[in-house]
């Protein structure tokens, strides 16, 4: 019987897939975590965007044995006071939000490395994930002020 | 007036149910009690609008499927209004497919052509306040009062003369007893006592879609359930290789994990599996062969020779109305030519099947609910009201869910195999195998005296049109933004924003092998980018400024709120002043018709690399007047949206067809706007009392043309050259084409 540890938002998961299963299939289909979403395929679209070891990943183009090492953190880990969905909800995603988990863990991932961006920095980063509804102009604002609610924040509530 | 409106109410009280319907004749009740129904006793009570329980809530039912347009806020809001709700007590719940949630104008439950609010507001309005007149008079009972004396307020009906109060929750078993109000008897709220509409209540769907646990079409699981995935023909008519073998089942079966192999009508076949990696596997290892299609050479210039053969021809007449004869004066003309066009939803077509002996339930993100269950009857051979829809979010719809292929499609694979089935689509099959907005082109020419005005205006429309499942045809998504409908389904000039002494409108028709339908904005898209740009360079040819053209040749008698539009959207964007040498400002406007009509009007101001053709839009101006605002932070994300949609459909994407099928099969080769190429917006919602238009459907068509006036405007001021684009999309190499080509001035 195949079987793969996944560590996924803190918590130890035994996954019934051999190591060469895409990680996407692995989160949504097999563990359920059906936050993150599939939309190409081919690490195009980001909106299977997850966090392994702190970094924003494409779970579609990424297999799980090579990610079985790491902490992985999908959008069900970002807790709904977490100072990036405060800013989400502050800003109003209000289209159909089916990218938004990735636009989420993309930001996420983003302000690990730069606390305070400027705007070229943000778009430069968030361009990498597309939104069809057009939320663009509000996903800057939110990861401004997503920026600004983590600096305020103490370092190990973030 | 369309055929008779019935309009239906429910209110469901535990264990009894209500049913109020009222109709243009009048208002009649139907009280059934729960057992007493020889129906699905499971179904029936969820067929009602409102339900009100004794723990003190407002559920309303909402037919229409939320797809991000926030149908599942806005249409709860109206309901809770006229019933006095307290809306920290109104819960919403998507409703099942039943005639009860029939649009009313289109007969069917669907969710399209931005006709929730425009065409439930009356409805939904009346059954709020049956409800609300149901409760008063429950309590004016209770307490033996007249009924005049009592008053609803925030969920409680209030006696102020005895001091006396209850709550809706104390009243609704009481009022489930009463006979129902007649309609005469409602009395709707002055929109000075409105409490919800016009206000942007929050999403109620955000929260859960941010936490990643609302469901859209692939996050439900059923046990047993198979991943099916469809190998279907990559060219246009092609069919199975049968000589040479058209699949190799064995080798797909022998994949760990591959269950199943049908093969549908259409020479599709499926595999399921336990996994979707087993799924994948399997369907590789079918290595499916077909013929070359019916059209092997067809390509993007061969499907484009279509249509400028079709040119050539004599159109067929929509309307031809004026004095042709005047001395016509200064001639501006253009050829205009549009791409196919993709919905390219971030959510690809998906939906979970599980057909019984008794009865199919599908869930899916769905856009049109009536069509589902009645191809799901033909194909399982169940009676209609044995199916069953459970509509998922939609992450995106835009029209193309409003097709049942996907749905039919996963109801063909679970009623073959038995199993409940998990229908994937990739995104590749999303792209390859769409029902896309026609390609285009168009001849318009257009006349200009000073003095007299716009002697004449014609224009030629070629595209296929969209054909219905009845065999009509939509001829007015051809031509709609050229000229409109309106109401009467005759076309009116008068609905042509423009004074024109001689319009003439015609179109001819093509037939070619690509699929084509509904897509946001449909025939507006390509019709407003000819017009807007026309107008602007009849502007130029007169040396007037394009807002004042405008303003001086509108209609301003059939159209006095596009006037207010207009120069509203001037201020907003600082029209008259001067614009730095390298931007550019371009303008557009229009009469989106659908009954009962929105108008918007645009800004861009834009900048053009010359060297490289790469356009960069700055920031965009809207203005929009869509009637009655429900939920006016909806419609700025709409306006918002909806541009960034047009935009990105105006600079960047085009179909690619090659040997005779789809090419395009993901976002690098049907490439879609990133953040990176997005303007900054702002939208401005005028204040009215009209009766609601649609909005989202109406947003996407402006930027285009907005666009191009803006980059004629900025190369003119930069290099003295008049670069009118007329080619979508407008991409850098047909920026450089024609500034090459360009006159000077």
């Amino acid at each position: 019987m195949p079987d793969v540890k996944l560590t996924i938002n803190g918590q130890v998961h035994r996954v019934n897939v051999t190591e060469d299963e895409i990680l996407l299939w692995a989160i949504r289909e097999h563990l359920r975590l059906t936050g993150t979403k599939y939309g190409c395929g081919t690490g195009l679209c980001g909106a299977c965007t997850v966090l392994a070891d702190g970094k924003a990943i494409r779970a579609c183009t990424e297999t799980v044995g090579n990610n079985k090492d790491k902490q992985i953190t999908t959008i069900e880990g970002i807790a709904e006071d977490h100072p990036l969905k405060r800013a989400w909800m502050e800003v109003g995603m209000d289209q159909c939000a089916y990218c938004q988990p990735g636009q989420i863990m993309q930001a996420a991932g983003f302000l690990r490395t730069v606390d305070n961006p400027d705007e070229e920095e943000i778009v430069a980063a968030m361009s990498a994930i597309l939104c069809r509804c057009g939320t663009y102009p509000r996903i800057k604002k939110a990861v401004h002020l997503a920026a600004k609610l983590l600096r305020e924040t103490p370092a190990d509530k973030r | 007036m369309t055929a008779e409106i019935s309009r239906r109410g429910f209110l469901k009280v535990s264990g009894f149910s209500v049913a109020v319907l009222l109709t243009s004749k009048g208002c009649r009740q139907a009280v059934v009690r729960k057992g007493q129904l020889d129906v699905d006793t499971d179904a029936y009570p969820a067929i009602a609008w409102i339900r009100i329980t004794p723990d003190n809530h407002v559920t309303v039912i909402v037919g229409r499927s939320e797809l991000g347009q926030g149908v599942h806020t806005s249409l709860p809001m109206i309901i809770a209004d006229e019933l006095e709700a307290d809306w920290n007590r109104v819960k919403v719940e998507m409703a099942p497919a039943g005639k009860e949630f029939w649009d009313p104008v289109y007969q069917e439950q669907s969710t399209i052509s931005s006709s929730s609010v425009r065409h439930m507001w009356t409805d939904l309005r009346e059954a709020g306040a049956a409800m609300r007149e149901l409760l008063v008079r429950a309590a004016a009972r209770r307490w033996q009062v007249p009924r005049e004396q009592c008053r609803a307020e925030m969920q409680r009906v209030i006696h102020a003369a005895s001091g006396r109060s209850a709550t809706y929750g104390e009243l609704c078993l009481a009022a489930a007893e009463l006979p129902l109000p007649s309609k005469s008897d409602l009395s709707l709220k002055d929109p000075s006592q409105f409490r919800y509409i016009g206000t942007s209540k929050p999403r109620i769907d955000i929260p859960g879609k941010l936490a990643g646990t609302a469901q859209y079409g692939m996050d439900v699981f059923l046990d047993g359930m198979l991943y099916a995935l469809v190998a279907r023909p990559p060219a246009f008519g092609a069919t199975f290789a049968t000589a040479i073998g058209a699949y190799d089942e064995k080798a797909a079966r022998a994949v760990p994990g591959v269950r199943d192999v049908v093969r549908l009508p259409g020479d599709r076949v499926a595999v399921c599996a336990e996994t979707p990696s087993a799924a994948f596997a399997g369907k590789k290892a079918l290595a499916p062969r077909w013929t070359g299609g019916s059209h092997p050479d067809l390509d993007n210039d061969a499907l484009d020779k279509v249509l400028d053969d079709a040119l050539q021809k004599d159109g067929i007449t929509v309307l031809d109305e004026g004095d042709g004869a005047l001395s016509p004066g200064l001639e501006v003309s253009g050829r205009f030519v549009t791409p196919y066009l993709h919905h390219a939803t971030i959510e690809p077509p998906t939906c979970l099947v599980r057909v019984a002996a008794d009865r199919c339930d599908i869930w899916a993100p769905t856009q049109i609910q009536s069509r589902n269950v009645n191809a799901a009857a033909k194909i399982t051979g169940l009676p209609a009201d044995k199916i069953h829809i459970h509509t998922t979010y939609l992450g995106g719809g835009f029209g193309r869910k409003s097709y049942g292929d996907f749905v039919d499609e996963g109801v063909l694979i679970a009623k073959k195999t038995g199993q409940p089935i998990k229908l994937l689509w990739t995104r590749e099959d999303d792209i390859r195998h769409g029902i896309y907005l026609s390609s285009s082109t168009a001849m318009a020419k257009a006349h200009y005296k000073s003095g007299v005005g716009i002697t004449s205006w014609k224009h030629k429309v070629v595209c296929d049109p969209i054909k219905w499942e009845d065999g009509g045809t939509d001829v007015h998504a051809t031509v709609e933004g050229v000229i409109n409908k309106g109401r009467s389904r005759t076309y009116a000039r008068s609905h042509f924003l423009y004074n024109v002494s001689h319009l003439n409108v015609s179109y001819v028709h093509t037939d070619r092998p690509v699929p084509v339908g509904y897509l946001r904005s449909v025939g507006f898209f390509h019709n407003v980018f000819a017009v807007e740009t026309t107008i602007d360079a009849l502007a130029f040819a007169a040396r007037k400024d394009p807002l004042q053209f405008r303003l001086d040749h509108l209609n301003r008698k059939q159209h006095p709120r596009a006037l207010a539009l207009l120069n509203r959207v001037a201020e907003m964007s600082g029209w008259t002043k001067k614009t730095p040498e390298n931007r550019g400002m371009g303008l557009a406007h229009y009469y989106f018709d659908r009954f009962p009509g929105s108008y918007l009007a645009q800004v861009a101001e834009v900048s053009v690399d010359i060297q490289t053709g790469v356009i960069r839009v700055h920031r965009v101006f809207c203005a929009a007047d869509c009637g009655t605002v429900v939920h006016p932070g909806q419609v700025v994300a709409q306006v918002e949206g909806g541009t960034i949609m047009g935009l990105s459909m105006a600079l960047k994407e085009r179909l690619l067809v090659e040997a005779g099928g789809v090419k395009a099969s993901n976002y690098h080769d049907y490439p879609i706007l990133r953040m990176d190429e997005a303007p900054e917006i702002t939208v401005h919602v005028m204040d009215s009392r009209e009766p609601p238009g649609g909005i989202g459907d109406a947003s996407p068509p402006l930027i285009g043309p907005a666009v191009a006036n803006a980059v004629f405007d900025v190369v003119r001021r930069q290099t003295g050259k008049q670069v009118r684009l007329r080619r979508l999309p407008l991409t850098p190499p047909t920026v450089v084409q024609t500034l090459r080509k360009a006159p000077g001035s």
